[in-house]
């Protein structure tokens, strides 16, 4: 590939390896073609990264042109993913409880329930909470397309820290003190039982996903295999 | 109708024939405006003119040149052939009596 003598070869790596990077955004067949381009055309680093960065923007307009995505994010972002921040809430909630009771004091937290009961209830909260992230997750994926790194991230946030942030703005929680870092660290990545089963289902069913819309795409694109382009061509030439 | 980049991209690969891929495209592009031609810009335009039926486009074969990575190759189809065919004739015809395209005659 092209160098960029004026940048000195360590910045040339870097903004090669982000070409690199940046084009794995890319359908593969796409990318391939893309990364033989700018091989063959020896242009510098800094005019390859400056292409691809245009051609994946070009790409999520694109996207965000269909209905799909926007739906994804009403739909699965707003309308689940608020019920469901108020319920891992609720479940991160009752298991700290019990948690720190047993931790603590040895025994089972006072509720209206037995231990065992209590235990049965959490476990079924935790598997209903899975299958519920999980088919989120897999609709997010059908529908967002390559938006999913967005619509994802807006769910993660909203499934973990709506709840947060409406009984902090109702005044239920007062945040004392709170660092402005620290806060965005908590908010990112809360360091939970509900963050945990929040990745392991939504990384899950969007790998899920990606291998079940793979299969559908090799069998509905024809035009990005290996196939005689006479063919068309004269199909083409028929209909004059 | 056409736009001014889906026709000059029209012309050059219908001007390449079984050559037109993206790199050569861009190529004869660049050459015939002394502009810069994005790779983002003709890969989104070669999908808008495969969706409106004017190119077939393809993967090749890879070749060492170009690190093993293959090409996507390009042909214009006959309707993409009328409708390059159908712009040209409108620029020409609205150029007519106009300045340029008298001074242009005249430079000839």
């Amino acid at each position: 590939m092209g160098g960029e003598p004026n940048r000195g070869p360590i910045m040339t790596r870097i903004f090669w390896r982000l070409v690199d990077i940046l084009s794995r955004t890319l359908d593969a067949d796409e990318r391939q073609a893309v990364r033989g381009d700018l091989a063959e055309s020896g242009d510098s680093a800094g005019m390859a990264l400056r292409d691809v960065l245009g051609l994946i923007a070009r790409r999520q307009i694109g996207i965000w042109k269909q209905w799909q995505p926007w739906l994804a994010l009403l739909g699965v972002v707003c309308l689940a993913g608020v019920p469901l921040s108020r319920i891992l809430f609720r479940f991160n909630v009752d298991l700290s409880q019990q948690w720190m009771a047993y931790q603590q004091y040895g025994v089972h937290f006072g509720t209206l329930l037995t231990p065992q009961r209590d235990m049965a209830f959490l476990l079924c909260l935790a598997v209903a909470l899975l299958v519920w992230l999980w088919t989120c997750g897999f609709v997010l994926g059908s529908l967002s397309g390559r938006a999913i790194w967005f619509t994802w991230s807006a769910f993660y946030l909203t499934v973990l820290d709506s709840a947060w942030v409406r009984f902090a703005l109702s005044g239920n929680i007062i945040l004392c003190n709170a660092g402005l870092i620290r806060l965005f660290v908590a908010a990112t990545v809360p360091l939970n039982i509900a963050t945990l089963l929040f990745l392991l289902s939504g990384v899950w069913s969007i790998t899920r996903n990606a291998s079940a819309s793979a299969t559908v795409a090799r069998c509905l694109r024809p035009g990005l295999g290996h196939h005689n382009p006479h063919d068309t061509y004269n199909l083409d030439e028929r209909l004059v | 109708m056409l736009g001014e980049f889906e026709y000059l991209i029209l012309s050059a690969a219908a001007r390449l024939h079984d050559d037109a891929y993206g790199a050569a495209i861009r190529h004869e592009i660049e050459e015939a405006t002394g502009r810069h031609c994005s790779i983002g810009a003709l890969y989104t335009t070669l999908d808008r003119l495969e969706t409106k039926g004017l190119i077939r486009t393809w993967m090749g074969d890879p070749t060492p040149q170009r690190g093993g990575r293959p090409k996507r190759m390009v042909r214009v189809t006959a309707t993409g052939i009328r409708a390059a065919s159908d712009f040209y004739l409108v620029v020409r015809r609205v150029s007519r009596g106009v300045s340029w395209e008298a001074n242009r005659i005249a430079v000839r």
